[in-house]
């Protein structure tokens, strides 16, 4: 990269928006999806906002992965205590 | 970097804001959507693109009208030229729309030209060009302005 | 007098969220090296994870129906380098924290033991617990809140394991 580019890239290096913007957004939202009453949802939609960010994105990605997860888990699990269950049945059943 | 995109752009907070704030609001919309990290990241950067520049053509923002007392965003202190940074800033500001942007998402993003062109939906070798196109007008009007201040 | 009682109705609930039983029991037993995974899913987070499910994807819509009433998901996992590297005592102390619970299933050989429990208040069920020891695997699984048995059962199907078949109908019946 040639001095010139260096230049360029120092010029148009990343800027901080004013502090109050995140609160802007958070309300947009919440009046966006808001119906008559409160709901949890706007607030959940706005801490989902804040999570989503250059270096975040992540927080409600991971949180979802290990939510597919553990219900993917708790399902093999379960299937594994059906089969122990039926395997019983069978032998039992054998027995008589 | 959304933000910073459109503030780059348009050299306007207040639509900088405005176009940050409907990026990720758009994401909001669109977070059923989202896959991984990179696709969130990838999302805002081409929401904010698009919306700065479709607000650059609504207030057709020119760096030759008044941009020279535009206050920049606060940023911690830095070793550098302010003087010449600001500058620079001012003169791609000057530069036609595509071109400007191509400049940004290169040198505030580091983006590659593939990746350039996947945002903006061009070829990549209009996005080659224009960046090379774009530098020579850089160079040659930081020369004009400067004279020998860069040697 | 009255802020206090404000306050404690807001921890209430954080309180009531927490784990069923105490996952964690585990992770200073288990030896250094085992392959552990923990998941935990509780109030906002879990909301936030649901916000993040494609639901045009079956598989995740149905993630996101059976989320419902739940309030916490909660996994303890360890894959051990060979047997004998935890005590079933240590998982008898786990299942000793069960009591009032229905116990769906109960299996239990020499080497290895299931347990799934669930928290019934009158018709509705308030909490899952399955207990897998298996020789070189561990798993703990809490899900507080009110879940639907059959949906899980329905997602066996999905994630390409067998049917629960009867696991579902036993469920069923103990609400009955």
């Amino acid at each position: 990269m040639t001095d010139f580019e260096s230049g360029l890239k120092d010029a148009l290096r990343r800027r901080e928006p004013r502090r109050d913007l995140t609160d802007r957004v958070m309300a947009q939202i919440g009046a966006r999806a808001m119906p008559a009453r409160r709901s949890f949802w706007p607030a959940v939609a706005a801490v989902a906002l804040l999570t989503v960010t250059v270096a975040g994105a992540g927080e409600g990605l991971r949180a979802k992965r290990q939510l597919m997860f553990a219900v993917e888990l708790t399902s093999r699990k379960l299937g594994v205590a059906q089969a122990k269950v039926t395997e019983l049945s069978r032998r039992r059943i054998g027995r008589d | 970097m959304v933000y910073s995109i459109a503030w780059n752009y348009l050299r306007n907070q207040a639509l900088a804001e405005e176009v940050a704030q409907e990026a990720f609001l758009e994401l909001h919309r669109r977070m059923a959507q989202i896959e991984s990290e990179a696709h969130a990241v990838h999302f805002l950067r081409r929401v904010a693109v698009h919306r700065a520049i479709d607000e650059g053509r609504r207030t057709r923002l020119q760096s030759r009208m008044g941009l020279e007392g535009v206050p920049e965003p606060a940023e911690r202190p830095r070793a550098g030229d302010p003087m010449l940074e600001a500058a620079l800033g001012r003169l791609v500001a000057g530069l036609p729309g595509r071109a400007r942007m191509i400049v940004i998402l290169r040198y505030q993003e580091d983006l590659e030209p593939t990746e350039i062109a996947l945002i903006l939906g061009i070829p990549v070798g209009t996005v080659k060009s224009s960046l090379h196109r774009a530098l020579s007008v850089l160079r040659k009007r930081m020369a004009r302005k400067w004279k020998g201040v860069l040697q | 007098m009255i802020n206090r009682v404000w306050w404690a109705g807001l921890l209430l609930p954080a309180v009531a969220l927490a784990q069923d039983i105490p996952l964690d029991l585990f992770a200073s037993l288990v030896p250094k090296g085992t392959e552990t995974v923990e998941v935990s899913l509780g109030g906002t987070m879990l909301q936030l994870a649901a916000q993040f499910l494609n639901t045009s994807d079956p598989q995740q819509a149905k993630v996101k129906g059976l989320l419902g009433g739940v309030k916490g998901i909660y996994v303890r996992s360890y894959t051990f380098k060979k047997p004998g590297e935890y005590s079933m005592a240590d998982v008898d102390r786990v299942r000793a924290q069960l009591k009032g619970w229905s116990p769906v299933v109960n299996v239990r050989s020499a080497e290895e033991s299931t347990g799934v429990y669930l928290k019934t208040n009158g018709q509705k069920i308030d909490g899952l617990v399955v207990v897998s020891a298996e020789p070189t695997e561990l798993t703990l699984v809490n899900i507080v809140g009110s879940i639907r048995v059959e949906d899980l059962k329905d997602l066996s199907g999905q994630f390409g394991i067998p049917n629960l078949g009867d696991l579902g109908d036993k469920a069923s019946k103990k609400r009955e």
